[in-house]
């Protein structure tokens, strides 16, 4: 009895854990009534000013990568565009199709959000801006951070965590919720 | 205190590779082992502003952890060595014991 559900069993995990990784990594793919555009930037505190991602070492202590995200969420289904300009002209000519939430966001957090109906703002709010460095005391914050740990361990911390599993996770919530909250 | 027991226990057969572990066992020790970790961590964050000591201890209890992970898939009659694949040998490590048939 047991061997034969055994296979089950592991496939049914198999294929729980690869829906949860494609969950995890690609959240919103699958709602075409969302427009979402990312820009990274890399911000030098010695010259205060922004840089291409690829036009600064990322590992110079003066260099903080900014990722700055814009979402849409179109209370009704638009058609896909092929460039901003086509969407820009298809809002302008059509005011009364552009409802929903318009949300911008700096490392995860959100800095400014804005309702729209019949391309009128409604209730626009403005966040203020977390002093706790680059990533915001909030969950996707603490995410982010321990992602980003994670990442850049050497090889023996990074075979620690694999090895560790659940437990390194944890410890980099808990360590980067510390030191961002 | 049985859990604590049972925590101890995991490290005190530590290089027991080829007993076996009760699915008891293994969560006890599991679990009490991130908590302990965690505890340990923020204490050593928040007093000393290091993770030093929480690091160590999670070093140190990898041999325990896989020792009693590896004697768990065994009272589950599967291969050991299963254990070394990340994320899946959690779910291995929760099949019922290899004489309770059909409780799967």
């Amino acid at each position: 009895m047991k061997k034969k559900l055994l296979p089950i069993y592991l496939g049914l995990t198999m294929l729980i854990s690869v829906i949860g990784l494609v969950a995890c990594s690609n959240e919103d793919s699958f709602k075409s009534q969302k427009v979402e555009t990312k820009t990274t930037l890399v911000f030098n505190s010695l010259t205060k000013e922004f840089y291409g991602i690829k036009d600064k070492n990322l590992n110079e202590a003066n260099n903080q990568v900014y990722e700055f995200v814009q979402k849409f969420e179109s209370d009704s289904n638009m058609p896909s565009f092929e460039s901003s300009d086509d969407l820009k002209e298809y809002i302008t000519k059509n005011p009364e199709k552009a409802s929903g939430e318009y949300n911008f966001y700096i490392n995860g957090e959100v800095v400014y959000k804005v309702s729209i109906a019949k391309g009128i703002k409604i209730n626009e709010i403005i966040f203020p801006i977390s002093d706790n460095g680059r990533y915001g005391c909030s969950y996707e914050g603490v995410r982010r951070c321990a992602v980003d740990r994670i990442q850049s361990m050497n090889w023996y911390d990074t075979w620690g965590c694999i090895a560790a599993g659940m437990a390194c996770v944890m410890d980099n919530m808990i360590s980067c919720g510390i030191d961002i909250c | 205190m049985k859990f604590f027991k049972i925590f101890l226990l995991a490290f005190k057969r530590v290089f027991d590779f080829k007993g076996e572990s009760s699915i008891l066992e293994f969560w006890s020790f599991f679990l009490l082992n991130i908590l302990f970790g965690s505890v340990l961590l923020i204490f050593f964050k928040i007093v000393f502003d290091t993770e030093l000591p929480a690091k160590i201890y999670r070093y140190v209890s990898l041999l325990p952890l896989y020792a009693c992970g590896f004697r768990r898939l065994r009272n589950a009659g599967i291969s050991p060595w299963l254990f070394l694949i990340p994320l899946v040998n959690l779910f291995l490590a929760g099949l019922p014991e290899k004489n309770k048939e059909g409780a799967l």
